[in-house]
C-alpha cells in the first residue's frame, strides 16, 4: 500500500472481450484512483457484466490489460484485496446464512470479523434461515456481506441494489459509504442514473460495449439527461441548418414529423423560433435513458 | 501451496464434510442403503464357501462395502453440478481457495464421506456375516480399498463438472451399475463371458474389490499389482478431466 497513490486501483488498458459474433466490450481503457466510488452506466448489454468479470479475473479479455492495484486480477483476488457483488449470482444451497458466511470467511486471507460484516450488512434477523428461503432483497444482502468479508481495497459491484426497495436501497448506500469512508475505491454497475449520480462521485458511460462518457455526475446528468424537440416536418425545412441551431446535438426524422436532439433545449427552441418563426405543431419532451445513451454513441462515432 | 491455500482447503474440507453429512438424505442413501444390501445378501449366499477358499461372507462384506463407498464417492462428486449451475463456482473463486485447490479439496470430502458406509458394512460383516480375521486383515481391506476409491473419487468430480444437471443422475446411475456389475462388485466375475471379464479387468471398480478382498486370501496369494497401474491410470485421466471441467465450468457458468 505504499505507493497506493500512484498505482491506480483498477486500471484497464486496450481491453476487448467478444463472445462468438457478439463484442461485449470493444477497446476501453478505464483508469480508477484508489478511494474513488465510479458508477458503470449503461443499458442492458452494454458490455458492463462482462467488464466487472475481467476485472474480477473470472473472464479473460480477447486483448488488453487488467490491472488491479498494480497486479493481475486473479493474485489481487486471492490476496483479499477485491470484494465482489455478482449479478444474481447463486448462494450454496442446503445451509443456514450464518453457515454460508463462516464456510466463506475461512476462505479468504485476511477476512473480516464475521460480527462485524453481519452488522454491516444488516443480517442479524436472518442469520438462521436456509440460503434458499430468502427474499430478492435478503440475499442481496447476504450477497453485500459476501462483498465485505475479504476486507477488500476494492468493491467491485455487479448492480447491487436490483432486488431492492427504496428503503432498502438507501439503507444499502449508507452501509456502503460507511465502509469506504476510509478510501476504499468501489466501481459498480447500473442501469440507473439517478443511482449513479446519487452513490457515485464519478460516472463512467457504456454503451454497446465502449466507453462513451465519462465525468461527474452532473456533468453526465446534463449530458445524458437531454430533451427533444420535435415538429411538423413542413417542405422547405433544411436539416442540415437545424443541425446547426444552437444546443442542438443531432437532427433525426420520424415519419412526418422532425426530432432536434438537444444538449440545452430552452437556446434550442429560442433559436429554433428566430430562425424559423412558422414551424408548427412543437413538443418538448426529456429523452429516455436508452436514447440518450445511443445519443451518446453517435456523438463518439461522428 | 502457501500458507493460506493449505489453510482454505483444510477450512473448505472440514465445512463441506460437516455440511454434508447434515443432509438426511445423503446420509440415509449412503450410509445405511449398502449395509442394508449387504445384510440382505450375506443372509442369502453367505453360507457357501467361496471358490478360492474363502469365506464367502468376507467376499460379499468387501463387495458391498466397496459398492456402498463406490456410490458415495460418485454422488459426493455429482454433488458439485448443484453449485456449478448456480453460479457459486463463481462465488468460490473470488476467495483465497484456488481453483485446483478447490479440486483436491473436494476429493479429499468426499474420500472422507465414502469411510462411514465401508466401516459400517465391515462392522455388519463381523457382527451379521460372522467374518472373522485379525484386526490387521479389516484394516489392510479397509485401507486398500480407499486407496482404490481415489480414482472414482476423482470420476465422480469430472461427472459433477461436465455433465448437465439434468443428465447428472442419470449419468451416475447407468456408470455406477456398470462399474458395480462388470466389476464384480453384485457376482463373481467368473460367472461372466470371458469378454465381459476382459472389459471388467479395466474397470477401477474390478481393482478396488480385488485389492479389498486380498488380506482375506490365504498367504502366498499374489497381490494384485497390475490393478495398482490401472487405478493409477485411471486416477490420472480423470483428475486431468475434472481440472479442465472445472476450469470451463468457471469460465462458462451463467450469470
Amino acid at each position: 500500500m505504499a505507493n497506493g497513490s500512484a498505482t491506480p486501483a483498477v486500471s484497464v488498458s486496450g481491453v476487448r472481450k467478444s463472445y462468438g459474433p457478439v463484442t461485449a466490450v470493444r477497446d476501453v481503457d478505464l483508469r480508477i484512483r484508489p478511494g474513488e466510488i465510479v458508477a458503470l452506466l449503461g443499458p442492458n448489454g452494454a458490455g458492463k457484466s462482462t467488464l466487472n468479470e475481467m476485472i474480477l479475473g473470472l473472464v479473460r479479455p480477447d486483448a488488453g490489460v487488467v490491472g488491479v492495484f498494480g497486479t493481475d486480477p486473479v493474485t489481487a483476488v486471492r490476496d483479499g484485496r477485491v470484494g465482489a457483488m455478482l449479478q444474481s449470482g447463486a448462494l450454496l444451497s442446503d445451509c443456514t446464512v450464518r453457515q454460508l458466511l463462516a464456510l466463506m470467511r475461512g476462505l479468504h486471507s485476511h477476512p473480516l470479523p464475521l460480527e462485524e460484516v453481519i452488522e454491516r450488512a444488516d443480517l442479524a434477523d436472518f442469520l438462521r434461515t436456509r440460503t434458499d428461503r430468502l427474499s430478492g432483497g435478503q440475499a442481496q444482502r447476504v450477497r453485500y456481506a459476501l462483498a465485505l468479508l475479504p476486507d477488500p481495497e476494492v468493491m467491485i459491484l455487479d448492480e447491487p441494489t436490483v432486488a431492492m426497495d427504496v428503503e432498502l436501497r438507501r439503507r444499502f448506500w449508507a452501509s456502503m459509504r460507511d465502509f469506504t469512508a476510509d478510501g476504499r475505491t468501489v466501481l459498480f454497475a447500473t442501469h440507473y442514473l439517478e443511482e449513479a449520480d446519487q452513490a457515485a462521485d464519478r460516472i463512467v458511460v457504456l454503451a454497446d460495449g465502449t466507453v462513451v462518457a465519462d465525468g461527474s455526475g452532473a456533468a453526465i446528468k446534463e449530458r445524458v439527461s437531454g430533451r427533444v424537440i420535435t415538429f411538423a416536418a413542413d417542405d422547405g425545412l433544411d436539416p442540415v441548418r437545424l443541425a446547426d441551431l444552437t444546443g442542438v446535438l443531432r437532427v433525426s426524422r420520424l415519419g412526418g414529423r422532425i426530432a432536434l436532439h438537444c444538449a440545452d433545449s430552452d437556446a434550442a427552441l429560442r433559436a429554433l423560433l428566430t430562425e424559423l418563426p412558422r414551424v408548427r405543431e412543437i413538443e418538448v419532451s426529456s429523452v429516455r435513458l436508452e436514447d440518450a445513451f445511443l445519443a451518446l454513441t453517435s456523438e463518439v462515432s461522428a | 501451496m502457501t500458507a493460506t491455500a493449505l489453510r482454505t482447503v483444510l477450512h473448505y474440507t472440514a465445512h463441506s464434510t460437516w455440511l454434508t453429512v447434515r443432509n438426511v438424505g445423503f446420509v440415509i442413501f449412503s450410509f445405511t442403503l449398502p449395509v442394508i444390501m449387504y445384510v440382505l445378501f450375506s443372509q442369502m449366499f453367505g453360507a457357501a464357501p467361496a471358490p478360492s477358499g474363502v469365506n464367502y461372507s468376507a467376499v460379499i462384506m468387501v463387495s458391498m462395502g466397496s459398492y456402498g463407498a463406490l456410490g458415495a464417492a460418485m454422488s459426493g462428486g455429482a454433488y458439485l453440478v448443484v453449485e456449478r449451475r448456480s453460479g457459486w463456482f463463481r462465488q468460490l473463486s473470488l476467495t483465497a481457495l484456488p481453483p485446483r485447490a478447490f479440486l483436491w479439496a473436494r476429493a479429499i470430502v468426499i474420500m472422507v464421506l465414502v469411510l462411514p458406509s465401508l466401516v459400517l458394512v465391515f462392522a455388519a460383516g463381523f457382527l451379521v456375516g460372522g467374518v472373522r480375521a485379525p484386526i490387521g486383515v479389516w484394516l489392510a481391506s479397509i485401507g486398500l480399498i480407499w486407496l482404490g476409491l481415489i480414482p472414482l473419487a476423482e470420476l465422480g468430480i469430472a461427472i459433477g463438472v461436465w455433465v448437465k444437471t439434468e443428465a447428472v443422475g442419470g449419468v451416475n446411475t447407468i456408470l455406477l451399475l456398470v462399474l458395480a456389475l462388470l466389476g464384480g462388485l453384485w457376482m463373481p466375475m467368473d460367472l461372466m463371458p470371458a469378454a465381459l471379464q476382459a472389459v471388467g479387468r479395466l474397470l477401477p471398480s474390478y481393482w478396488v474389490g480385488e485389492l479389498g478382498r486380498f488380506p482375506f486370501l490365504p498367504a502366498g496369494a499374489p497381490f494384485p499389482w497390475a490393478g495398482l497401474a490401472v487405478l493409477a491410470g485411471w486416477a490420472a485421466v480423470v483428475t486431468l478431466l475434472g481440472a479442465l471441467g472445472y476450469r470451463r465450468a468457471v469460465a462458462t457458468s451463467k450469470r
